[in-house]
């Protein structure tokens, strides 16, 4: 078989048995591809993402739930969990015989890059559109509340122009805290730094004075 | 499949979690949140410091 043949094989195989279109609806976040099985191996939406390729390495696809915080200094990261198996490394990264010959017909099908950039992990989130994906917006609600608490108006100002500014979340100096240690009422705004993270684990992060 | 993370938590908070239980499941699933910081560290960069000493207990 040529690799042409194995490519529309792996392709027709996803149409068929996983609900996937010929040309899938595909995002690029963090310079991954993300796409969403229609049907995976439980009969579910399934979220993969192609992981970035390293000097003398291979593209392969993995599945993930949800971008999600790490932590108030490391905002973002791909949510890949429940797919960790330390015990059975054959499956590490898969979590599933099946959702592991899922990622290889993926890798298989030679998906083109996605035409499509996503900055805003609520986008991205959206995107999924699972329950975990939804919730996990939430997560980063905080975020917003935090920074709208200590930072107003100048953050309603990021947030509103979050998007276009390349902007994943937005930070008040002190960080994110449970929603039930908010401080009460709005301080000024002036004096407060800003974190504007604009890539996961702090890749790129600068400070910003209103 | 064994959910690692609960939705409303973050993955520190998830990790902190598993590390003060002494169920041994939950020793795996801080072994495999060490695992994945450690994949994002390795394609996006430095963690923090506090994910960095979560994962040095995450691996004892």
């Amino acid at each position: 078989m040529t690799d042409a043949d194995g490519k529309a094989a792996a392709r027709a195989n996803l149409e068929r048995k996983f609900g996937l279109p010929a040309d899938p609806p595909m995002i690029c976040y963090c310079r991954r591809d993300i796409l969403v099985v229609p049907h995976g191996p439980d009969g579910r939406k399934q979220a993969f993402y192609r992981s970035r390729k390293g000097p003398g390495e291979e593209t392969h696809w993995y599945p993930f739930d949800a971008v999600v915080p790490v932590n108030s200094k490391t905002p973002a990261m791909f949510d890949t969990l429940n797919y960790r198996c330390k015990n059975t490394p054959a499956l590490d990264r898969y979590g599933t015989s099946e959702l592991q010959t899922l990622g290889r017909t993926l890798d298989a099908a030679q998906l083109p890059p996605a035409s499509r950039d996503v900055y805003e992990v609520r986008k991205v989130n959206g995107f999924i559109d699972t329950q975990i994906s939804l919730t996990a917006n939430a997560l980063y609600d905080r975020y917003d509340i935090m920074a709208r608490n200590q930072c107003r108006p100048r953050a309603d100002e990021l947030i509103a122009e979050r998007e276009e500014r390349r902007i994943n979340a937005i930070l008040s100096d002190s960080g994110i805290t449970p929603a039930a240690k908010l401080p009460d009422g709005v301080r000024d705004a002036r004096e407060v730094p800003v974190h504007e993270l604009s890539r996961p684990s702090q890749l790129h992060t600068f400070h910003r004075r209103v | 499949m064994a959910q690692i993370r609960e939705p409303e938590e973050t993955v520190t908070e998830a990790l902190k979690r598993h590390l003060s239980s002494s169920d041994p499941a939950s020793r795996e699933h801080a072994r495999n949140i060490a695992a994945a910081l450690e994949d994002a560290r390795a394609e996006d960069g430095p963690l923090d410091p506090e994910t960095e000493e979560l994962l040095k207990l995450a691996k004892q």
